[in-house]
């Protein structure tokens, strides 16, 4: 391909080039082309389930973009300040709110985090005790990952009244079967050669999973924990739609009663929460990380 | 000290170790020899309980060693320190802490939950490390070790187990030739000093001879020899190697 | 044999560094669990959750758990069935939809197809934004843009991967062999063919498992939907609740975990079938 270079052989090349392409993937095409035929046909009944049409589409972005720019206030660079101020009207309380968001992600993922940890044992395949355990703890992280939070969340805001109580726990429990399962997975990476020298020592059951186990798999715990925490600090934006806490039920007020430049002045608050938060995260994952690396 | 009777394991329709019986007396350092597969890694383990056998009995003085369970269980294991071929230590860790994995079955648990050893068992795996010149790396992390070092803190971390036994399950096979020396000294080193009787698995019959007085030979999970290192000619080592595997 | 108190008197003389841990550290190791323990008891506190409450509410879960047996439908189960339908489509064309838009904005996001610095700061800028708000909240705009129903749904999850999707295909294509690009470039072609026979090859087996995955990951997402009232089976557990009939609540719950479980099974097998069968043409190029 990088021979000498001639009058116009480019062209000629391209084509041979192409002519391979093409013989390679004839046998491939008719694959292919099923592929895309069952695509269209799931689209095209999808669509039908889903209530699309081009109409929809035709009147409804020009609406998205025009709600768009009713959310954004006006601002003129003489009154600068005072146009921001009117905007972030509420800013003090917006911001005490999305404190008690961060908050709830927090407490959340603190309580999921150790519930996991120590169902995390038993749902590994190397580590638990016996295949009761083992399926016992399987299934129910299963159950706990597969119900959506704002499933459990509504419930809760039945039994436990509205408020952060409800959210958190809501929050806990899917924090608490995600990170089960991927600690568990962690856990099951770890050979049963290297823990022979700990079990051979007459350290029980326990003892073997903390000096065995743990500071093998620490970091990855760790790093998965703060992943997890900047989801949470997501999930608990919304959770506050079925009155478990956060800024999510202010959101939805001004977002139900149309006022316009709170939606946007509330969304930037929390864009901005969202992205500080991920940042802070980052920051400590590689300073754990290459603190480990180091040591 | 130690009486093994009839000893069987089998592993599916594979026995590795066929009806073995033998008397270890306390102070002994005996080879056990014979060809990769032949049953001597599957007797150690067995000794300190890491599998169960199929049939047969092990006695240590007048306990019972098979009956033991739980926290009886977990006291004979530290009694009868094993080394392994691949080290088996905790890459993490620091070597101190490796070492101190020993004490494991004598202190509290919320000590080893939280990696507070007591200031005794500290003195003591740092005197471990100090006989086996390995104080200089007590505070870096195991994997940063070569073999050969890794190898004396697995000797150390046996050490501080006060243990009554040592059973080394091919502890040289991953080392150079060198590190080889060094950890067989250490072995032999404190059979004498401390009158720990040591169980080794060798590979190596010149390893066997310069170091063990006494010879077992395993030959396909049967004992075929078993005397004193003289005894061990040429027949002897045709019958435990074997020209090729007769039953 | 020594004494414990001589062993301990004899290495802090020879080893006294090695003997007690470094107070620094450990001090510091300490003070960081108290820290960490009072944010998080300071922080409850704030929230207002206390054992108590915890405690008198327990016993309305159980309230609850007791009555969800055994499940029941009375009569609704093919209304479910049908919402739980239309939930899978959502999912579906939202992620279509969000794929279909993802693949100009990855090859326009990346640097090796578009080196204009201000198109690809500003994307991914936007991208960003995109993608910090929650798909529900998304759904709640949408809603209110173009009504009630699946389409608002539907468009809420493809705007919301968007920003996720698009930011990963343009990675991808970053990523592509650069020695290919250079070969048909070598070979005269323009800047489209370069992406066109160079990159796409390799980029596609990216491309779709990702898609696949988002599907399996926008079939959860989309069972909640309907809370805000963007379509799916959502409308219909949340109003079962809203009535507190548990039993139903119990049903749509059932109906819902198997139905996740199999395309969570779906979208594995044939993430693995695709990549499996467009690696071989994208590594022969």
């Amino acid at each position: 391909m990088t021979g000498p270079v001639t009058p116009k052989p480019s062209a000629d090349i391209v084509t041979i080039v192409e002519a391979q392409r093409r013989d390679l993937q004839r046998d491939k095409r008719r694959q292919t082309l099923l592929f895309l035929g069952v695509l269209v046909v799931l689209v095209a009944v999808s669509g039908h389930l889903g209530e699309v049409s081009w109409q929809k589409f035709v009147n409804g972005i020009p609406r998205f973009g025009s709600y768009i720019s009713r959310t954004l206030p006006p601002v003129s660079p003489e009154t600068l300040w005072a146009d921001l101020g009117r905007w972030m009207w509420a800013g003090g309380r917006w911001v005490g709110l999305l404190f008690d968001t961060v908050l709830i992600a927090f407490v959340a993922t603190t309580l999921g985090v150790v519930a996991g940890f120590f169902l995390s044992f038993p749902a590994a395949r190397n580590l638990a005790g016996g295949v009761v355990h083992y399926q016992l703890a399987r299934r129910f992280l299963e159950l706990m990952r597969t119900v959506p939070e704002l499933v459990f969340a509504m419930l809760f805001v039945f039994a436990f009244g509205l408020g952060a109580l409800a959210g958190v726990l809501a929050i806990a429990l899917h924090t608490m079967g995600v990170l089960g399962k991927l600690f568990s997975e962690i856990n099951e990476t770890i050979s049963d050669k290297s823990l022979e020298g700990v079990v051979a020592a007459g350290a029980s059951r326990d003892q073997v999973i903390r000096l065995g186990v743990v500071p093998q798999v620490l970091p990855a715990f760790i790093s998965y924990t703060l992943l997890r925490f900047e989801i949470n600090v997501r999930s608990a934006s919304v959770i506050g739609f079925v009155g478990a806490g956060g800024i999510g039920q202010e959101l939805m007020f001004v977002i139900n009663q149309f006022i316009y430049r709170d939606i946007s002045a509330i969304l930037l608050l929390l864009i901005i929460t969202v992205a500080l938060v991920d940042i802070v995260s980052e920051k400590i994952r590689h300073r754990i990380l290459d603190g480990e690396q180091r040591r | 000290m130690l009486r093994i009777e009839g000893l069987t394991r089998r592993f599916g329709t594979v026995t590795a170790l066929h009806d073995v019986s033998l008397t270890v007396e306390e102070g002994e350092f005996i080879g056990v020899i014979g060809r990769s597969g032949a049953g001597k890694s599957t007797l150690l383990r067995l000794i300190n309980r890491l599998i169960e056998p199929s049939s047969g009995r092990i006695f240590f003085g007048d306990e019972d060693v098979l009956a033991k369970r739980g926290r009886a269980l977990q006291d004979w294991r530290r009694r009868a320190a094993m080394i392994f071929q691949q080290f088996a230590l905790i890459d993490r860790l620091s070597v101190l802490d490796n070492v101190l994995v020993g004490r494991v079955a004598t202190v509290p648990r919320w000590r080893s939950w939280t990696l507070a050893w007591p200031l005794a068992d500290r003195a003591l795996a740092i005197e471990a490390l100090d006989r086996l010149d390995m104080t200089d790396h007590a505070l870096k992390r195991a994997d940063q070790l070569s073999g050969g070092q890794q190898q004396r803190v697995a000797i150390a971390r046996a050490l501080v187990q006060a243990p009554r036994l040592i059973l080394a399950d091919e502890p040289v096979a991953s080392l150079d030739p060198r590190s080889t020396r060094a950890v067989m000294d250490s072995l032999a080193r404190i059979n004498r000093e401390d009158g720990l009787t040591v169980l080794c698995n060798l590979h190596h019959i010149d390893l066997a001879r310069d170091y063990c007085r006494r010879i077992i030979g395993i030959h396909a999970g049967r004992v075929v020899f078993d005397g004193p290192v003289e005894a061990l000619d040429a027949a002897a080592i045709a019958l435990i190697y074997g020209q090729d595997g007769e039953e | 044999m020594t004494t414990a108190a001589d062993r301990i008197a004899r290495v802090s003389r020879t080893y006294p560094a090695l003997l007690y841990p470094d107070p620094r550290k450990l001090w510091g190791r300490r003070a960081a669990w108290v820290a960490f323990v009072l944010a998080f008891l300071w922080a409850s506190y704030h929230l207002g959750l206390s054992p108590m409450r915890f405690w008198t509410g327990f016993t309305d879960l159980w309230i609850i758990a007791r009555q969800m047996v055994p499940p029941t439908h009375n009569g609704f189960w093919l209304d479910y069935l049908a919402a739980l339908l239309e939930t899978l489509a959502i999912a579906f064309l939202g992620t279509i939809l969000a794929s279909l838009i993802s693949i100009p904005l990855g090859f326009l996001g990346a640097r090796n197809v578009v080196p204009s610095f201000a198109i690809h700061f500003g994307l991914r800028r936007v991208l960003d934004v995109v993608r910090g708000v929650d798909t529900l909240i998304w759904a709640l705009i949408f809603v209110s843009v173009v009504g009630l129903g699946p389409f608002a749904g539907i468009l809420a999850i493809a705007l919301n991967d968007t920003g996720v999707l698009a930011k990963i295909y343009a990675e991808a294509v970053e990523n592509a062999d650069r020695k290919a690009g250079e070969g048909v470039r070598s070979a005269g072609g323009s800047g489209a063919d370069v992406a066109r026979l160079a990159i796409w090859p390799q980029v596609f087996p990216v491309f779709l498992s990702n898609s696949l995955y988002f599907f399996e990951a926008n079939t959860r997402s989309a069972t909640i939907l309907g809370v805000v009232g963007a379509g799916g089976i959502g409308f219909f557990l949340a109003d079962r609740i809203r009535v507190n009939a548990w039993s139903d609540v119990a049903f749509i719950i059932l109906l819902i975990l198997p139905t996740v479980a199999a395309i969570d099974y779906l979208s594995r097998w044939l993430r693995k079938k695709a990549i499996g069968r467009h690696d071989a043409p994208g590594a022969r190029m």
